[in-house]
């Protein structure tokens, strides 16, 4: 303590002396970007004071006039200014080769390298190119910018989850989401997980918000994708799929800046399914309006037909509101921004609203330490309907286009039924869409809080630590209620099922960077630690008889002692559920970087992990990574043609993690025939053998840049090889022990070509345009599967689902197919003359597009910018789900033909089948009086719609800076601009669906899920946002 | 130096919180993943109560124990059913095996050998050696050597008699830890493990056990071997077996547990036998000639039994179904009205008594029945064919008498409060009265059932034995079948065997000789390994397993 105090003493003293210095401060920028350039040392020329710019640029070092200050970075130019009276120098540094062309960019734990050393593949999107596209889940704005990244957006709905996977599914049952790395920490991206609810759901009926998209896209300085595990191999068994680091905000200006924009939106769905209109409701041809099958006779002449299904949807309307405050003084550099959110679905009743809070400061402590920190609130409500079977939407298509779907209540204000059961309503009957919509609830609400901070010291000139300590904080409430007439719930009295989940993440790294210059080589090396330890708990509670209908009509009903609904309440069926996940893992790593003068470069890493979910003896795993850059571009005579040509090669050898607990067997209470309850295994194996899935990348690629910049090409090739794919629940057979079983068991390979073209066509004061092509092509294979299919149960919507089968593509569909005899003719029943289904589910299509494309276009004519992104698949299987519904009722104009008489074409499964005379099928069937025909006779594999492929306008957005003579004339703001943004405005597709692009699933299904599988989704609604952006004018100096 | 060393202690002390801050994360907080072997043996012994009934819907038509009233099913043809929908039917027994019993015994014996609970391995072992026996008894070939080995996902098929020989070695294992059982010196907790089957009583499984050696020898009987060898230790092990009725294996049931999931399978609470009759075969066994024209033994009168077993028709006399003859119960013609009541003791076609009612229901059929796994009387049977195949007649004659006693003793002690004199369908009237000793020994004195050691035939043994084990022996009584090939003429005089049109279409002709294995489990995950064996031929569920074999 006392050499404490003596040295603040000793600093005191030193401090008078030197007071005739003066404190020197500015902000150092690239003259690539103009940005703030951070790590640029910063020195008196003659001295050893120094000091390096922080990642906003900025310096403060005590010099005296008449001194020289020296700033200087790794390839750029030295720059020297001589101090004078001013206490502000700012400067701009360039590069020294090229002075162009050159990115720096964010890698793992934060890592600033620049581009041209790096081995392997990344992009780099600009915050400002996310915003601009006003997604409500900014994950949804990459669609189309970055080549390689897949976004599966689960739906259009608010507050829907959507995925991004990279590169292509690499595990068959774990998480194939990226990671995402905010300011240097991974961030919770997790969508949740019915099955920790007591109803154990199946993660297709209700959708849950990716927790990504709390982060303000307005927050968001950049976005590095990291695209293979190559690049985020530092994160060892995290790095499986690539990751998404993304830099945040930080303050700029050093005199308060207040800056405030709103968007205002409007959506509307404009694509629908169209039915027939000439067979009412019934079966083989007679009227019944007890079913929900359109297989009755023909509508009489004059029916009037409503049109339900576009009566039904609203203009969504959204408000979005953001305020950002900046500044700073002396060392200190503040940033505050708060955004509130609110959006009414185009589905009624539906809305997502958010309250986004964020306060960033950062101060310079001395020229040896730096520190900020990052406090962060997040808030969502998120309203929402369900959706699939038994969702609002089939039951929309399924409603009579001879009755008014809009009157949904009844003269007691109950809900109306329309058919008949004995004579008495038919509370089975599927719902009313507006009753659906209108009585059942479904919400969640989200409360997060993120708290992080960092401290860097310079140790020395060639030594620095940094710390970063990061909290997440979550709690999640939701619940759903079945209202008691609601068809699936009436006899049990209607159904509420609540739940509480909190998540806790804390997550620490310590860094110690050395460099060293030996002759012409540069030697950068990191060491690092980290912690991660995420906690989820969730408690559950599902009941029955929450309601019944003597308490709904009078509620005093419930007072009345021995009255039945105060009884049937109390002896409703309740069930709970509790379920704790710790997740832990302890890593050491390391990087290091030699650059050999300015065109030969090696990195390698390699990280450890510990990780809790194994047992001790076996929880460590090793991840090394080796890439390698080489600028050949510098051993060429210096030319006006290729400006920059560089090489890259790399390896890694990266993991992915089991779900925690997956080795250890549980024991379950078994209602035994004898005692009641005994204990015994569940369904699921243990498996105490299991161990992380392993991945092997090797990438090879180029970047070549001509003209100045004006064009650059970049392509990139992997192949990834994932050896011990884990396989949860899989069924084999029962001689494991178990009917579930969980093991390592198949291997995969993902492998790709991605490219990315730019060109500045026009750049100069008065014009832009620029043009970037991202493509993307991926192919990927079951090499091992020692199973005759593994599929994710989730996925089993109907008659299909996503299947594996060893030598088939990872993004295979299984589904329902006809019986053929050994030359392919369908087998027919000989008692019926339908065709007859392989009882196995098998190959029926591939969801994996041939390529995709993203064509991102920028214009700017002075004050006027336009900006837009078209997305191209091409190819890729779509399985038309909602199509087969529609078939199987009734409904689908392909049953308009049902009273032509038919045979269909194959041979009678009579014993002859195979042999060399089978029975040709001569059995006619009349579908309009045989409908069974479509309803028990329609197999999946007629619904793959084969090579989907389609062309969105993704977004569009169109703005206007005013220019100075106005903002003079208004006087209050420094700067002001108006922008249009359209989003999905328009889509051409050959699909025969209303959207391709949808999700059987939520993303927490893990493994490849339902992506490209139809299921009563709605499409993607067209949206027009308009807003202001506007910045105020502080007068102060 | 100090500087490396407190940076040493460091490190070390860093070290190990580091381990235990990671192994406190590693254990599921949610269910347990060890639990004592006192509450998994329940699991367990409930589990060869659920085998064995599920499948009995199967297995009891191809013996005829039962017959459908609603009409004829693909069992009644000696056929399966193998299709997505109902794909398991008659492979419960494969699930109990591998799933039920599987792990949860192979850990019990793992935990027990480390707190020295030698009574709960050899529980374990025995009840293992009795599922392989049984499974294989169904199934005949299946994965043994690969099974259960961890990380293998394709398990190859191994002969029938490879199963037996394990269960064989699971028997000793089990004997040998009867005998440590014995001499532990800490008090034994098996009266709570098996409180619903032996009650802790280690001299009962051992015979339990000895019982399960004598079935296994007893699959033999038509191997070379079987007189010079396996012959003699039936007789051995049936010796070593249960010795009275009171040491029947009989699982018993819990009605205080509100779940009726818990309760005997074939009670009206569960409500899985409502389309079930009783078959005509095992009528004909008891019913004398001049009701049942084709009897079995030619006796006048009726066997005692009957009364107490079955219901009358309305017309007072017994009538069960013949095989592919089902009945329609809805009409009611007044003069001849032979219509067979359910088990129940209900005459609609379907339905369950309300609430799950169980006062008419007789015997197996109550919801609290008890359900024998093995008895007395099985083992005297078996005794008594074993002698009769030796030439011993006069033993064959002592234990063929005992196995019939052995029935009348179990009915009269384990089905005490469910029999019934009365010749009525009425279920409230219910007089709870034992078969009477005079009505025994009349029964047993009479030479048409007990004949001269002389007289004695093989169908008197395996008839009586069919007729003892009726309700619950139906793995057993299909063994028998089998071994003697379904014999309508010496053996089971009366059986009906269908005629080649009425036989499932993918037979041949032939009838079913094993189940198939279960759909869920080998034909979509383990096909390749199955189609080795001829698991995807037509007729495959006709083939002769290894015991029907010479």
């Amino acid at each position: 303590m006392t050499k404490f105090l003596s040295r603040i003493a000793f600093l005191l003293f030193l401090l008078f002396p030197l007071s005739s210095m003066a404190q020197k401060t500015g902000v150092v920028l690239s003259g690539e970007d103009n940005k703030p350039f951070g790590d640029v040392t910063v020195t008196i020329k003659g001295t050893k004071t120094a000091t390096i710019t922080n990642q906003s640029g900025y310096y403060s070092i005590k010099a005296v006039s008449g001194q020289t200050l020296v700033f200087s970075y790794i390839d750029y130019t030295k720059k020297e200014v001589v101090v004078g009276e001013s206490s502000t120098i700012n400067v701009t540094i360039f590069q020294t080769q090229k002075q162009l062309g050159e990115v720096i960019v964010t890698t793992a734990f934060g890592i600033k390298k620049s581009n041209r050393t790096l081995g392997h593949a990344e992009q780099t999107i600009s915050g400002e190119a996310i915003a601009e596209t006003q997604r409500e889940n900014w994950l949804n704005a990459l669609t189309g910018k970055v080549a390689g990244a897949t976004i599966n957006a689960t739906s259009g709905a608010p507050g829907a989850s959507s995925q991004v996977v990279l590169r292509g599914f690499n595990s068959i049952g774990g998480d194939n989401s990226a990671l995402i790395i905010l300011d240097g920490v991974p961030l919770n991206n997790s969508v949740m997980n019915q099955g920790r609810l007591a109803s154990d759901g199946t993660n297709r009926s209700n959708d849950f918000t990716n927790r990504a998209a709390d982060i303000n896209p307005d927050d968001i300085e950049s976005i590095t994708v990291l695209k293979g595990p190559e690049g985020a191999a530092l994160y060892g068994v995290e790095a499986g799929n690539g990751a998404i680091v993304i830099t945040t905000k930080k303050a700029k200006a050093q005199k308060l800046k207040v800056s405030y924009d709103n968007n205002f939106r409007w959506e509307q769905i404009t694509r629908f399914h169209d039915v027939q209109k000439v067979y009412d409701n019934g079966s083989n041809g007679l009227f019944t309006n007890t079913t929900r099958n359109f297989f009755g006779p023909k509508y009489a002449d004059g029916t009037k037909f409503y049109n339900n299904v576009k009566n039904f949807f609203n203009v969504g309307r959204t408000a979005k509101h953001n305020l950002t405050l900046e500044g700073g003084s002396g060392n200190t550099g503040y940033r505050g921004n708060f955004s509130y959110f609110d959006q009414e679905g185009v589905i009624p009743n539906t809305g997502n609203q958010r309250i986004n809070a964020r306060f960033t400061v950062n101060t310079k402590l001395s020229n040896k330490f730096d520190v900020s920190a990052t406090a962060g609130y997040y808030n969502q409500y998120n309203r929402k309907a369900f959706r699939g079977v038994g969702g609002y939407y089939l039951g929309l298509l399924t409603w009579p286009l001879d009755d008014d779907a809009r009157k949904w209540q009844n003269i007691s204000g109950n809900r109306r039924i329309i058919s008949k059961s004995a004579g008495v309503d038919n509370p089975a009957e599927a719902n009313n869409p507006y009753f659906e919509v209108t009585r059942n609830k479904n919400f969640d609400i989200t409360n997060r809080f993120t708290f992080n901070t960092n401290l860097t010291h310079y140790a020395k000139d060639w030594l620095q630590f940094d710390l970063r300590l990061a909290a997440d904080a979550y709690k999640q409430n939701g619940a759903y209620l079945y209202d008691r007439e609601s068809f699936n719930v009436y006899t049990v009295g209607g159904r509420i099922e609540e739940y509480n989940m909190d998540y806790k993440a804390f997550n620490s790294n310590f860094l110690v960077t050395a460099k060293k210059t030996f002759g012409n080589f540069n030697v950068k090396l990191l060491l690092g630690q980290s912690f991660d330890d995420r906690t989820t708990n969730t408690w559950s509670v599902l009941a029955d008889s929450v309601y019944d209908a003597a308490r709904n009509l009078d509620p005093k009903n419930v007072q009345v002692e021995g009255n039945t609904s105060t009884l049937k309440r109390l002896n409703s069926r309740t069930q709970g559920r509790d379920t704790l996940t710790l997740q832990r893992n302890i890593g050491i790593f390391a990087d290091l970087n030699i650059a050999y003068k300015n065109f030969l470069y090696l990195n390698a890493t390699g990280r450890n992990d510990w990780l809790a979910e194994f047992p001790k003896d076996r929880r460590s795993y090793f991840y090394p990574s080796v890439n390698t850059s080489f600028v050949f571009s510098e051993l060429l005579p210096k030319n006006n043609i290729l400006t920059l040509g560089r090489l890259r090669a790399s390896y890694a050898k990266t993991g992915k993690r089991a779900a925690p607990y997956s080795n250890q067997s549980v024991y379950t209470n078994a209602v035994s025939s004898t005692n009641g309850y005994g204990n015994a295994y569940g369904f699921g194996a243990n498996n105490p053998n299991l161990f992380p899935e392993q991945q092997s990348t090797v990438e090879f690629g180029t970047e070549l840049k001509f003209l100045k910049n004006r064009v650059t090409l970049d392509v990139a090739v992997y192949q990834i090889d994932i050896k011990n794919s884990i396989a949860a629940n899989a069924r084999p057979s029962y001689a494991t022990g178990f009917i579930l079983y969980t093991s390592n068991i198949a291997d995969l390979t993902n492998k790709g070509l991605e490219a990315t073209l730019a060109i500045n066509w026009v750049k100069n004061k008065k014009i832009g345009w620029s043009t970037n092509v991202n493509f993307n092509k991926m192919r990927n294979k079951v090499t091992r599967l020692p199973l005759p299919e593994f599929y994710n149960s989730d996925s089993w919507l109907a008659g299909y689902r996503a299947s594996l089968y060893r030598g088939l593509p990872t993004t295979t569909i299984g589904g329902l197919n006809y019986l053929r005899n050994k030359n392919g003719a369908i087998l027919i029943d000989p008692l019926n003359g339908y065709p007859l289904a392989d009882i196995n589910y098998v190959n029926i299509g591939d969801r994996n597009p041939d390529f995709t494309m993203g064509f991102v276009n920028n214009f700017n004519y002075k004050n006027i910018k336009l900006s837009f992104t078209l997305d191209w698949k091409k190819g890729g299987d779509v399985l038309n789900g909602t199509e087969q519904q529609l078939v199987t009722r009734g409904l689908s104009k392909r049953t308009l033909d049902r009273e032509v008489s038919r045979i269909i074409p194959g041979v009678l499964n009579d014993g002859l089948q195979n042999s060399a005379t089978p029975t040709q099928n001569t059995i006619a069937i009349n579908p309009f009086y045989q409908n069974d025909y479509y309803t028990d006779r329609t197999y999946a594999v007629d619904f793959v719609e084969h090579d989907v492929n389609w062309l969105r306008l993704r977004d569009v957005t169109l703005s206007y800076s005013f220019g100075k003579k106005v903002l003079d004339r208004l006087r209050i703001f420094s700067s002001a601009s108006v922008f249009v943004t359209g989003t999905d405005l328009f889509i051409i597709t050959n699909y025969s669906g209303v959207d391709p692009a949808s999700n059987g699933n939520t993303p927490a299904t893990g493994g490849v899920g339902g992506f490209a599988i139809d299921l009563g989704t709605t499409a993607t609604p067209i949206g027009v946002n308009t807003g202001i952006r506007v910045s105020f004018k502080n007068g102060k100096k | 130096m100090k500087r490396i060393l407190i940076f040493l202690i460091a490190v070390v002390a860093l070290s190990t919180s580091c381990k235990k801050y990671l192994d406190d994360a590693y254990k599921n907080p949610n269910l347990p993943t060890y639990s004592p072997p006192e509450q998994v043996l329940q699991s367990c012994i409930s589990g060869m109560h659920r085998g064995i009934a599920f499948d009995s819907r199967n297995i009891g038509f191809y013996t005829q124990n039962f017959a459908q009233i609603t009409g004829i099913n693909q069992w009644e043809r000696h056929g399966y059913i193998l299709s997505a929908g109902s794909a398991n039917n008659g492979s419960d027994i494969y699930r109990m095996h591998y799933w039920n019993m599987g792990y949860n015994l192979i850990d019990m014996i793992d935990s027990s050998r480390i707190t020295g609970k030698f009574d709960y391995i050899a529980a374990a072992y025995s009840l293992n050696a009795w599922s392989w026996v049984t499974a294989a008894d169904v199934y005949a070939e299946m994965p043994v050597k690969q099974a259960f080995e961890r990380g293998r996902l394709s398990f190859d098929y191994d002969n029938q008699n490879v199963a037996y020989q394990l269960a064989l070695s699971y028997c000793d294992s089990a004997l040998a830890n009867w005998a440590n059982a014995a001499a532990m010196t800490k008090p034994s907790t098996l009266s709570q493990g098996d409180l619903w089957f032996f009650q802790g009583n280690q001299s009962r499984w051992i015979k339990f056990v000895n019982g399960i050696k004598a079935r296994i020898y007893h699959r033999y009987s038509k191997k070379s071997s079987y007189l010079t060898k396996e012959v003699d230790s039936v007789i051995k092990y049936t010796n070593l077996a249960m010795s009275s009725t009171g040491d029947d294996a009989m699982i018993q049931f819990n009605m205080a547990f509100p779940d009726v999931t818990a309760r005997n399978f074939f009670g009206p609470s569960r409500n899985n036998v409502g389309g079930f009759r009783i078959g005509a075969f095992p009528v004909n066994i008891m019913t004398g000639s001049a009701a049942t024209p084709g009897g079995v033994f030619g006796n006048v009168v009726n066997d005692p039994r009957v009364r107490y077993m079955m219901r009358p028709s309305p017309n007072g006399t017994y009538n069960g179904i013949i095989a592919g003859q089902f009945t329609d119960n809805t009409s009611t013609p007044a003069a001849s009205d032979k219509r067979v009541p359910s088990f129940w003791g209900t005459l609609a076609q379907t339905s369950a008594p309300a609430l799950g009612v169980d006062t008419g229901a007789r015997t197996f059929f109550r919801n609290d029945s008890k359900f024998p796994i093995m008895t007395y009387s099985e083992m005297q049977f078996l005794s008594a064919e074993a002698y009769f195949r030796k030439g011993d007649l006069t033993n064959a004659r002592t234990a063929y008498i005992n196995g019939i006693n052995g029935h009348f003793d179990m009915l009269n002690t384990h089905f005490y409060g469910y029999l019934n004199a009365v010749g009525t369908n009425s279920p409230t009237v219910m007089t709870n009265v034992p078969i009477s000793a005079s009505d025994r020994a009349a029964y047993l004195a009479d030479p048409t059932f007990v004949p001269l050691s002389s007289g004695l035939t093989l169908k008197h043994i395996m008839c009586q034995k069919y007729l003892a084990l009726w309700g619950w022996g139906f793995v057993e009584n299909w063994v028998d079948m089998r071994r003697y090939d379904y014999d309508e003429i010496n053996i089971y005089p009366t059986y009906k065997r269908l005629d080649i049109i009425s036989l499932f279409p993918d037979n041949g002709g032939k009838l079913a000789q094993r189940i198939r294995p279960r759909y869920d489990s080998e034909y979509l995950w383990n096909g390749d390994a199955l189609r080795i064996v001829g698991g995807f031929d037509q007729d495959y569920h006709t083939k002769k397993v290894w015991f029907s074999l010479p």
